[in-house]
């Protein structure tokens, strides 16, 4: 069998990483998912994808289903070794020519070698795009919360309004300054980001810790925490210096994180709590 | 008459290359340290002195080297043969002079694909060594000179395994482990001739007929037999029982259950297998049920000890899901089952002491938070337990993070599901094994996921904060620290060489030995 698309494929791979000038409209073949599974693991072509899924829906989606994932007495073509060690349809070519052994459409031997290669392309979308990091794996709709409780909790149990108010840390506008629930549901209860260190770059924020060092006799030292083991304790004084302090015995090091309120939460809340407020701080535009 | 002093020092070492004599995988001593644990218990304790709470002050850098080519971050441990350093990273086998560092020879495989996130180390036997490749094979290289000597396929690629264990002897077994959790696949522990690498059985984790042991805790046959449990760390043995203790790795799908309802055995657990004929004597299931990527693949360390008047053969594992068990190793009973971090995800324990998990915290559509994150309140790195202290120690993490569910149909595969956090702090700790308590815990402000290591100069040497650290055993307080070009990144050993105490250790790209010169 000839599979004349194997070629054209690794043209389009080429043109990917620049090697040739992009050529006409074509999609881009999708690139296998690196660092996981064979070197030579075939890329997909989105368009040999879509030819390959009208022809799936009209010989296999009856037993094999949607998505190519079987059903309780047929098996799922992502755990078949036809379709993963297949390349361009080295594999599944010869077994369908042979027939189907339980085939209900047309006789698979019929199927063209260009419908061959267009299902393999179908078949190793579904596999890419089960993967960790591929479009489909991603959240659906978090919010279902009731922002009546949530606000019932932000200002009572929770203890919110006590740092969250008009005049401190006000959260106004704060659904529209993140991107949905998901995002807001993370800031609840994994806030401040990465700027909470005194090093290069960071430590600027509100919210960045802070230590303050005093030894057994002198003055105390505070500042932007860089970071503390069991040697030194490094800091960002006010004037912006490093300041790296040797923890001698006696130097009493007291660590003071303006997000310990947000960390306690973690053992109080539960998650109807947590919908709850991001139902609450959804209606915060 | 320092030249000939070198001259007998070289001959020494060049003899050494002869290989590792079996008898010393029964009994290592102090002068190497032939298997990733150091010896078949998984306790990575030593008996050396020379190195004590009162010197260690005086620990200093006997050299720190860079491997050569394209390394990654070293997570192998090292073995340590007449003189010599043997150590693997994904697609590469090094053996470096034990005293000063030098690269004796580099054997590079050509890959040819595979997950490269791990190596964890090699085997040896005799005079030669084993490894395991991201492209899924066994490869056995002559100790000398680094020739390859055979190479043998474990795993198939294109179902998305990877090799990352390091093999252990027992016997005339190479028992090799396998990995990988992107799709749904069956894991299997498997023993090789040491000679031809030829296969001598296989175990599967999870039933492959549905006349097997543990196939009524899955849905059907078909979720069985694409269930998952990698066994993605290195074995432990008791001699005197004949029996090899493997560890299983997370259910598949990992997050999205739906279509696996069930205990899903023998995945999540600790299990003795015959090491002749990998039939199973006993299990435990540390994790039922994970639905958070948790495994139960950390090191089932082998504890002999005095309980109530009587001898016991004792297993103890403090596991990635926060859980500590300490078991009877010849039958599987749990003695002990307890939390070494406060967790949140259980309903207690059933009555073989197995934890309970809660529905409401497998993963969902709108997220959960759980307690601890999927990193876990511990990982691969290897704990260590000192029969000097009686303490086991473990580097931990306690963690949350939102567990959510994103495949919603009604046959998930793959992962089907994903964690986001979180917030998290690491310490070291110290658990008394006989009632599962923590004696002392020693914070990292950074750092803390690495292997430890203790001897009997009652030091527990590990990667902390300050980087290499050495803590008092028996108190956890700070006695030294080497700052390292990056975070310790294996599982510190330790021998004698020439009188001398080494430590030897690994961060990022650079192997370190330090010695307390005389």
């Amino acid at each position: 069998m000839n599979y004349h698309l194997k070629v054209s494929m690794g043209v389009l791979a080429l043109s990917t990483i620049g090697a040739l000038p992009a050529t006409a409209q074509a999609p881009r073949p999708t690139m296998p998912r690196a660092g996981v599974g064979p070197g030579d693991r075939p890329a997909v072509d989105p368009a040999a994808a879509d030819r390959g899924r009208r022809v799936w829906a009209s010989e296999c989606i009856t037993c094999h289903g949607a998505q190519a994932r079987g059903t309780d007495t047929v098996p799922s073509l992502l755990r078949s070794m036809v379709i993963l060690r297949d390349r361009y349809g080295t594999e599944l070519g010869p077994f369908l020519k042979k027939g189907h052994p339980t085939q209900s459409g047309s006789p698979s031997a019929s199927l063209t070698d260009a419908q061959v290669v267009d299902m393999t392309h179908f078949l190793r979308q579904r596999i890419e795009d089960t993967l960790r990091g591929a479009a489909p794996f991603t959240e659906h709709n978090v919010a279902s919360g009731n922002a009546e409780a949530g606000a019932a909790f932000f200002k009572g149990e929770g203890q919110c309004a006590a740092c969250h108010n008009a005049t401190t840390n006000d959260l106004a506008g704060i659904s529209s300054r993140l991107s949905g629930p998901v995002d807001v549901q993370q800031h609840v209860l994994f806030p401040g980001g990465r700027a909470r260190r005194g090093a290069p770059g960071g430590g600027s924020s509100p919210t960045a810790v802070t230590v303050t060092l005093t030894p057994s006799s002198g003055p105390p030292m505070s500042g932007v925490l860089v970071e503390m083991d069991d040697q030194f304790v490094t800091l960002r004084d006010a004037s912006g210096a490093i300041q790296v302090v040797r923890r001698v015995r006696g130097l009493r090091v007291v660590k003071n994180d303006p997000l310990q309120a947000h960390h306690d939460l973690l053992d109080r809340l539960t998650d109807t709590n947590i919908h709850d407020l991001v139902a609450y701080l959804e209606t915060m535009k | 008459m320092p030249t000939i002093g070198l001259v007998l020092l070289t001959a020494a070492g060049v003899a050494g290359q002869g290989g590792l004599d079996p008898a010393k995988l029964m009994n290592p001593g102090t002068d190497s340290w032939p298997t990733y644990n150091g010896d078949y218990s998984g306790r990575r304790y030593s008996a050396l002195a020379h190195v004590d709470v009162t010197n260690v002050k005086a620990l200093s850098l006997a050299w720190i080297r860079p491997l050569t080519g394209p390394v990654q971050t070293i997570k192998a441990t090292p073995l340590m043969i007449g003189g010599v350093l043997y150590i693997s990273t994904q697609d590469n086998g090094y053996a470096i002079d034990a005293r000063t560092g030098r690269e004796l020879w580099h054997f590079a495989w050509q890959s040819q694909g595979g997950n490269h996130l791990s190596n964890r180390g090699m085997a040896a036997l005799g005079d030669t060594l084993y490894f395991e490749t991201p492209d899924c094979h066994l490869v056995a290289v002559d100790m000398k000179e680094g020739k390859q000597r055979w190479n043998k396929e474990i795993c198939d690629l294109n179902q998305f395994y990877y090799g990352s264990v390091a093999p252990v002897v027992i016997k005339n077994h190479v028992m090799t482990g396998v990995s990988g959790d992107d799709m749904d696949n069956p894991g299997y522990l498997e023993a090789h001739d040491p000679a031809t690498g030829d296969r001598q059985w296989r175990w599967y984790t999870v039933p492959q007929t549905i006349d097997e042991p543990g196939s009524d805790t899955w849905t059907n046959l078909e979720a069985a037999k694409h269930g998952g449990g990698m066994t993605w760390q290195p074995v432990t043995y008791d001699p005197d029982l004949n029996l090899v203790y493997v560890t299983t790795g997370n259910p598949q799908p990992v997050m999205a259950q739906k279509s696996r309802p069930g205990d899903n055995l023998f995945t999540g657990c600790i299990v003795a297998l015959n090491a002749d004929t990998g039939r199973m004597v006993w299990y435990f299931q540390s994790s039922p049920h994970d639905t958070h990527d948790w495994d139960s693949n950390e090191t089932p360390v082998l504890v002999d000890a005095t309980v109530k008047g009587q001898p016991r053969k004792l297993l103890a594992m403090a596991a990635r899901n926060g859980q500590f068990f300490v078991l009877d190793r010849t039958n599987g009973k749990a003695i002990v089952s307890t939390e070494f971090v406060k967790t949140n995800w259980s309903l207690g324990y059933d009555k073989r002491g197995q934890p309970i998990p809660n529905p409401a915290k497998m993963p969902q559509i709108d997220g959960t938070l759980v307690s601890p994150n999927a990193g876990g309140a511990t990982n691969w790195y290897s704990p260590s337990f000192s029969p000097k202290t009686g303490l086991f120690y473990v580097n931990a993490s306690r963690s949350f993070s939102v567990y959510y569910l994103y495949d919603l149909s009604d046959t998930p595969a793959g992962w089907g599901g994903n964690d986001r956090g979180g917030w998290s702090e690491s310490m070291l700790e110290a658990i008394d094994y006989k009632t599962g308590q923590i004696r002392w815990s020693h914070p990292w402000d950074s750092g803390g996921r690495s292997g430890i290591l203790t001897t009997a100069g009652n030091i527990v040497f590990t990667g902390g904060s300050a980087g290499f650290t050495a803590l008092d055993a028996s108190t956890g307080d700070f006695l030294w620290a080497s700052r390292l070009p990056s975070a310790v990144s294996n599982g510190p050993i330790t021998y004698e060489l020439d009188g001398l105490q080494y430590v030897v250790v690994a961060a990022g790209n650079s192997m370190a030995a330090f010695v307390l010169n005389r």
